[in-house]
C-alpha cells in the first residue's frame, strides 16, 4: 500500500468552514443542539486535517487547525475534551503556550462552562 | 471606481463559505433607508496594494435574493445581527473588488478577526454599525485592536448603514 501523504483536502476545509458557520448562526439563534451538532462536526473534521497537514508537513497549519478543533469542541459543550487538546498543544508547542492560553480564556469568557444561555 | 455587484455573486467569488442568510441580512439592512435597489454605498480604501483609488462605489443589486427569506430574517435576528451581517456581505464584495482576494475560512477563535483572506491567511475584522456617528469609534478601537494584538497583516472594514458608506484598509 502506498504511503504517500495526501494533499489536504479543498473540499473538506471548505465543508468544516462552513459547519462553523452553522454552528455560530445557531448559536445566534439560540439553538444549543444544533449549535453542538455543526461544532462537533467542525470539531472532528479539523482533527482530520490537523493529521492530513501533519502529514504533509505543514506544522503550523496542524497546530492551527488543532486549535480550532479544541475551540468547537468548546462551543459543542465538550469542555474537558477542549482542555485536554489545549494542554496537549501547549506541551508539545510550549513556546505557543501564552496564544494558547489566550484562546482558552476568551473562550470562558464569551462560552462559560454551565452556561446554559448562548452568547448574545 | 464604481462597480455594480449582485449581492448573490458572493457565493461564487467567496465559494467556500455559505452566504445566504448574510445575502438576505444585506437586503434587510440596505432596504431600511426606504432607498429602492440598486443600493449605493461607498467605501474609502486605505493602503491596499492593489488599488490605486481612493474610494470604491459599490452598487449592490439585490436581484435573485427571496423577499420571503428577508423577511424571515427581519423576524429572526435583532438589528444589530443583521447590521453585522450586513456588513460582511459589504466587505465580501469590496475584498473581491478592491482587494482581488477571496475569503477563505473562519478565523480562530480568539483572533480579534472574523476571517481568513487570500492564500497568505491575512486576518479581516468587519464591523457594521447602523448609525454614522458610531462609525469613528468603531474604527478606532477595532484598529488599535489588531494593531496590538496580530503581527502580520490585516484587514479592517467598517460600515455604516445609515450614509451608507465605510472604510476598508489593509495594515502589513
Amino acid at each position: 500500500m502506498s504511503t504517500i501523504p495526501q494533499a489536504v483536502s479543498d473540499m473538506l476545509v471548505t465543508v468544516k468552514s462552513r459547519e462553523v458557520q452553522r454552528g455560530m448562526v445557531a448559536e445566534m439563534q439560540k439553538d444549543q443542539a444544533a449549535a453542538t451538532r455543526h461544532f462537533l462536526a467542525a470539531a472532528y473534521l479539523e482533527l482530520v486535517l490537523a493529521s492530513d497537514y501533519t502529514e504533509a508537513g505543514q506544522i503550523e497549519l496542524a497546530r492551527r487547525s488543532r486549535i480550532s478543533a479544541a475551540s468547537c469542541l468548546w462551543r459543542a459543550d465538550r469542555f474537558e475534551q477542549a482542555r485536554q487538546e489545549l494542554d496537549q498543544l501547549s506541551r508539545e508547542f510550549p513556546a505557543q503556550t501564552p496564544a494558547i492560553q489566550q484562546v482558552l480564556a476568551d473562550l470562558e469568557k464569551t462560552h462559560p462552562e454551565g452556561d446554559t444561555s448562548l452568547p448574545t | 471606481m464604481e462597480v455594480a455587484s449582485h449581492l448573490v455573486e458572493l457565493s461564487t467569488i467567496h465559494p467556500r463559505l455559505l452566504w445566504d442568510d448574510i445575502v438576505a441580512a444585506a437586503v434587510a439592512v440596505l432596504e431600511q433607508n426606504n432607498a429602492p435597489p440598486p443600493f449605493r454605498l461607498e467605501l474609502t480604501i486605505k493602503d491596499l496594494p492593489t488599488y490605486d483609488d481612493e474610494t470604491l462605489l459599490l452598487t449592490i443589486l439585490p436581484d435573485g435574493v427571496s423577499p420571503a427569506h428577508v423577511t424571515r430574517l427581519r423576524r429572526t435576528y435583532e438589528t444589530s445581527r443583521l447590521v453585522e451581517m450586513a456588513a460582511i456581505a459589504v466587505a465580501g464584495l469590496a475584498i473581491f473588488h478592491a482587494a482581488h482576494l477571496e475569503i477563505r475560512d473562519i478565523a480562530l477563535h480568539g483572533s480579534r478577526a472574523d476571517y481568513l483572506v487570500g492564500k497568505a491567511g491575512h486576518l479581516l475584522e468587519i464591523g457594521g454599525r447602523s448609525r454614522r456617528g458610531d462609525f469613528g469609534t468603531a474604527w478606532r478601537e477595532k484598529w488599535e485592536h489588531l494593531k496590538e494584538h496580530q503581527g502580520g497583516g490585516f484587514f479592517l472594514c467598517v460600515v455604516e448603514f445609515e450614509t451608507p458608506s465605510g472604510r476598508l484598509a489593509f495594515q502589513s
